[in-house]
């Protein structure tokens, strides 16, 4: 009897454990059909600035998951042709070049990473589920943040959309990004450190604006979170 | 005869002080050391934390250590742990131009002088890319020529440097990264250069450099820091 039972639960046991192994293999197999965008981005050292899914950018780089598809493929673009350069960081160089150095081979100039790769890569990265809000550093001026918001409804909105959330095709969402990355990116926009065709058309808006309004609006977006009601 | 020999050795002896003493003052600004250079090399390296901060080292310079034969990144894997303790520590001092590794090399990315120490230390033991990128391989007599005038005094007669003077391994690097560092110090590109290489190889034309990179990336490490083709990493599984 306790035998029958024994051997029983023996082949349930292992019934069970076959099933699930079966499983498993399959979930393994699946697993290593990485979309090809994703294996570019981390084989092409994408993700050693931008982190993990293009969540967890490091220092003041900025996330690129849900970024816009087609304004990151012009943005690397500009990046590997020297079009972007950005005001100078702590090495003395033009902050893009960082990103030059890591996507043009030294030995002929030529972009390590083709035209359909970033392609690839950038339409991945768009489909990735944005960085959850990081709360801030140090906290934040109500009043600052309030005013932000004020200063992006009747200045940015038309194109980067409803709260930053829902920008026209080909710009960037500035919704939920670094403060400081948006704060920088917004004075070199103003001071032409930043020149790009898509930029133009932004500085004619932010020509007049002060330090203290884009801290505002730095301030406001970076705390609008894209996630907010999706999870 | 005897005295003629003792003469000899004296006057060479002479000479090595002078070579000793000259390069020591002219090599301020290359090697001042201190700081985190210093204390990242009396200290005991951790296994598991070089494991750990080299994760981020492998975006670029791959799991293995191997680099880019294009040259774009540089072969790591059984350089010195001197050597790279300081031109880690000269990179995040801005004592050496590199925009697009500084921001690894910053004490927020990889933590301080404890983990120069156990990352520099992993790197060292990382078995070296046996098929590096060569030159062209069509001026390689030449290319010896020039090593063995120039170049044997510190990095030795096979390229295998010396460790105690921070003199980095070169043979089996790939060649375009050769290329690119000894032009950046023939033309003073490369600020933390040894003076004395600088001085040394100033007379070196193109044609000359090509040779003897050239040269010099195809000149074998020995048997037992040499990897076997294909090998990957396993503590990165």
């Amino acid at each position: 009897m306790n035998k029958n039972i024994l051997k029983s639960v023996a082949i349930v046991t292992g019934v069970l454990l076959s099933a699930s192994m079966a499983f498993s293999s399959v979930q393994a197999a699946e697993k290593k059909k990485r979309d090809p965008g994703k294996k570019l981005y981390m084989t092409k050292t994408c993700m050693a600035c931008h982190g993990k899914n293009g969540r967890k950018a490091m220092l003041e780089y900025p996330n690129l998951a849900g970024q816009d598809e087609k304004y990151m493929i012009n943005q690397i673009n500009y990046i590997i042709q020297g079009k972007r350069l950005g005001s100078h960081d702590a090495t003395g160089n033009p902050r893009a070049q960082g990103m030059q150095g890591a996507l043009i081979s030294t030995s002929d100039n030529k972009p390590r990473v083709s035209k359909d790769e970033i392609k690839k890569i950038s339409k991945w990265l768009a489909k990735q589920k944005p960085a959850d809000l990081q709360p801030p550093k140090t906290p934040l001026d109500p009043a600052s943040v309030e005013a932000g918001k004020k200063l992006f409804k009747s200045k940015c909105k038309a194109c980067h959309g409803k709260e930053g959330t829902k920008p026209l095709k080909g710009n960037p969402y500035v919704a939920g990004q670094k403060r400081n990355y948006l704060y920088v990116q917004l004075q070199d926009i103003r001071s032409k450190a930043r020149k790009t065709p898509k930029s133009a058309a932004m500085y004619g808006i932010v020509k007049k604006m002060t330090d203290e309004q884009f801290a505002s609006l730095a301030d406001y977006l970076s705390q609008v979170d894209r996630n907010a009601g999706k999870k | 005869m005897i005295t003629k020999t003792k003469i000899t050795a004296l006057a060479a002896t002479l000479i090595a002080g002078m070579m000793v003493t000259s390069p020591a003052l002219s090599q301020q600004g290359w090697n001042e050391g201190g700081g985190e250079q210093d204390e990242a090399l009396h200290l005991t390296p951790d296994r598991e934390n070089g494991i750990e901060v080299y994760e981020v080292c492998a975006a670029c310079h791959l799991y293995e250590g191997w680099g880019q034969p294009d040259g774009t990144f540089p072969q790591l894997a059984g350089q010195h742990k001197n050597v790279i303790i300081k031109q880690l520590a000269d990179i995040r001092a801005l004592n050496r131009d590199n925009p697009t590794m500084y921001p690894f090399a910053l004490p927020e990315s990889i933590g301080g002088a404890q983990s120069i120490a156990d990352v520099s230390a992993y790197i060292a033991t990382l078995p070296m890319n046996p098929e590096p990128g060569v030159g062209p391989g069509t001026d390689l007599a030449l290319g010896e020529q020039l090593y063995k005038d120039n170049c044997v005094r510190c990095h030795g007669d096979n390229g295998q440097g010396i460790p105690e003077k921070y003199y980095p391994r070169i043979q089996g690097q790939h060649y375009n990264y050769l290329l690119r560092q000894f032009e950046w110090i023939r033309d003073g590109k490369r600020r933390n250069a040894n003076p004395d290489m600088v001085k040394q190889i100033q007379g070196f034309s193109d044609k000359d450099m090509i040779a003897v990179m050239d040269f010099v990336s195809r000149q074998k490490p020995p048997a037992d820091v040499l990897g076997t083709p294909g090998w990957e990493n396993p503590d990165f599984e």
